[in-house]
């Protein structure tokens, strides 16, 4: 009995949809885990483990004075209380991005380097081993291609291991830029800032999502002219050496409100990102009354981040 | 509750020499005007019965917030629990100001005739005994196409203001207009001493006109949180001397934190400053890891890291300089 439950239950696993997926097409954003995950608290992208059943996101304190890594399971058919992930809770740390194996996770940080006197110099990308049983390893990180003496502020991986990353090392914050670092030997090659309009001033941007085929990135612009406003998402395909001229998500993902933090489900099928939209978003057309407004500031929709996912076939990411 | 009390040790634990310790400031009416919400501004009349409030909803920095003012009264010893004032809740308005005269001075973006842009600029209100008049928006030349952004009337009549306008020393500047005729004269930039190619804003003057406090955003001796990255603002402080001011100075411990601080005002009898401050659970680094217990509870409080309002006794600012 023993040995058939072995047997069937790595393929019934496999065969299992994701505990974020929806059955039929999702062609409007959707609110993921509404009152568990995104609730009234600030939280901001989620990155989900291979099975899609450990969820990690940020949550913040406002206003930006601390940024502290939550996660969160799926058992028994619903998504567990989020607790403080076991290495985080003291240190800024932030916009954790599972890599495409499902083994390691990405995560900026300002805690102390090691041989390093103090925290709080600047952000650099950490990784942390998630054990089969699940458990967080000693983060560690990332070595001098990828980290410098200046910010480094967001990283995500390609499947063929190759990091793309926002680094501030050429000159400040005013001097963000979108880099990558190839895996070569098994060792990370220099950092090559990434050439065509995706490093212009006007695309500046905290946060570099890479496809993992490296077909597409994502980034986040502030205040474009043809934004929706604030913080955007928008994406730029690989062209050959090269990288394609901005086109914003659209409408269904970009809001007055500051849209960001984007992820792509381990399937591949749907955009999960953080959006700030809620009761105050829309211009007025008439004064608030005082029971709207503490209705408004009181509930999920009262202008603090939440996770959002739509399928990307409906923003033309997928076929 | 408990949880307001180590800050409020630290800042108490700031060492003077000489003299008995400098009070620190002091939150003010929590659960009226300092609330788990975010009170953005806040204003006392000159008589001390009436109070205004900015209240903001969420967003985070660079994110999209609205504000709305919110109306309260002193009715036998305690304050009405704050309501949005009937000329409030559709236009963002904020940073709330009483005149001498007891005319409430605000920022709105909301349209006026002969406006086309969607600016904040300065507007006038006058509170009655049954309700508000409505609202005024001031002439030129003190607003126009810039950002007009709070300000503040000193007995004299004299009009204190930031603005964004060009020919200033940086962003955002304060300037002076003195009354003239039914408006104002041409303003003035407030010059070297107070302006700098940073953001200066939220400009509080004496009664007395004699000192300026006001909000200067990422300046060297900033008092910071966790992060000197993201500047938060502290006040400052300078004294006229004649038409000249004194080298700007920062407010210094009692009133400073390491999250942002603004909104401040002077009392009709020049005897406290109120401002508001961000100060909360998480401003410093913890000691140990929070626990998702010990966030939530946090993010509850009072102290949760959005605006409250706080008051220190003037005496307890530093004086002028030399």
């Amino acid at each position: 009995m023993l040995c058939l439950v072995a047997l069937v239950c790595p393929r019934a696993e496999a065969a299992e949809e994701a505990p974020y997926s929806v059955p039929g097409p999702l062609d409007e954003p959707r609110l993921f885990a509404e009152g568990v995950v995104s609730t009234a608290a600030d939280e901001f992208g989620a990155t989900f483990s291979r099975d899609g059943r450990t969820v990690l996101f940020s949550m913040s304190v406002p206003r930006s004075n601390l940024y502290v890594i939550c996660e969160a399971t799926f058992r028994d058919g619903r998504w567990s209380e989020p607790r403080v992930a076991s290495f985080s809770g003291r240190h800024w740390d932030f916009d954790p991005v599972f890599t495409p194996d499902g083994t390691k996770v990405l995560f900026a940080s300002d805690r102390p380097v090691p041989g390093r006197e103090r925290a709080d110099k600047d952000f650099d990308i950490w990784v942390v081993e998630r054990t089969a049983g699940g458990a967080w390893g000693e983060p560690r990180p990332l070595g001098p291609s990828i980290n410098s003496d200046e910010d480094e502020t967001f990283a995500s991986m390609a499947a063929d291991g190759t990091v793309y990353f926002v680094s501030a090392r050429e000159g400040g914050r005013q001097r963000l830029a979108i880099f990558r670092s190839r895996l070569v030997g098994g060792e990370y090659g220099p950092a090559e800032k990434l050439t065509g309009p995706v490093n212009d001033p006007s695309n500046w941007s905290l946060e570099v999502l890479i496809a993992p085929d490296q077909s597409f990135l994502l980034l986040v612009p502030y205040g474009r002219p043809d934004g929706a406003g604030s913080f955007d998402i928008y994406v730029s395909r690989r062209d050959g050496e090269s990288w394609t001229a901005p086109v914003s998500l659209g409408p269904k993902v970009n809001t007055r409100a500051r849209d960001y933090s984007p992820r792509l489900s381990p399937d591949g099928r749907f955009l999960f990102w953080t959006s700030e939209r809620g009761f105050a978003t829309e211009r007025a057309t008439r004064a608030i009354t005082d029971a709207e407004l503490r209705r408004g500031l009181s509930s999920i929709l009262n202008g603090w981040g939440n996770i959002y996912q739509i399928d990307l076939r409906a923003l033309g990411l997928a076929p | 509750m408990t949880r307001r009390w180590p800050l409020l040790l630290c800042l108490a634990a700031v060492p003077s020499i000489g003299h008995a310790r400098e009070p620190a400031a002091e939150l003010f009416a929590e659960g009226t005007f300092s609330t788990p919400d975010d009170e953005a501004a806040f204003a006392l009349s000159p008589d001390g019965q009436l109070a205004v409030v900015e209240l903001r909803t969420p967003a985070t920095l660079g994110g999209l917030s609205s504000s709305v003012l919110c109306v309260s009264r002193r009715q036998k010893g305690s304050w009405t629990r704050p309501q949005i004032a009937p000329f409030s809740g559709r236009w963002r308005d904020r940073a709330p100001s009483f005149a001498p005269d007891g005319r409430l001075l605000f920022a709105s973006d909301r349209p006026a005739e002969g406006k086309s842009g969607t600016d904040f600029d300065l507007w006038w209100v006058t509170p009655g005994s049954v309700g508000w008049s409505e609202p005024r928006r001031l002439p030129a030349p003190v607003n126009g196409p810039a950002q007009e952004l709070g300000g503040s009337v000193a007995r004299s009549g004299t009009l204190y203001f930031a603005s964004s306008r060009p020919g200033g020393k940086g962003e955002i500047d304060l300037y002076r207009a003195r009354p003239a005729g039914e408006g104002w004269a041409e303003p003035e930039n407030l010059g070297d001493a107070v302006n700098s190619v940073g953001s200066e804003f939220s400009p509080a003057i004496s009664p007395d006109e004699r000192t300026l406090v006001f909000v200067g955003l990422g300046r060297d001796d900033e008092r910071v949180g966790i992060h000197r990255q993201y500047a938060h603002g502290d006040l400052y402080l300078s004294h006229r001397e004649g038409d000249a001011w004194t080298p700007a100075r920062n407010a210094g411990p009692a009133v400073n934190s390491g999250a942002a601080e603004s909104s401040p005002f002077f009392t009709a009898d020049g005897a406290w400053l109120y401002f508001v401050s961000e100060r909360g659970f998480a401003t410093l680094r913890p000691r140990h890891a929070l626990t998702m217990a010990q966030l939530r509870a946090g993010l509850r409080s009072t102290l949760n890291g959005m605006g409250n309002v706080y008051r220190v006794r003037v005496s307890a600012l530093p004086a002028p300089k030399g």
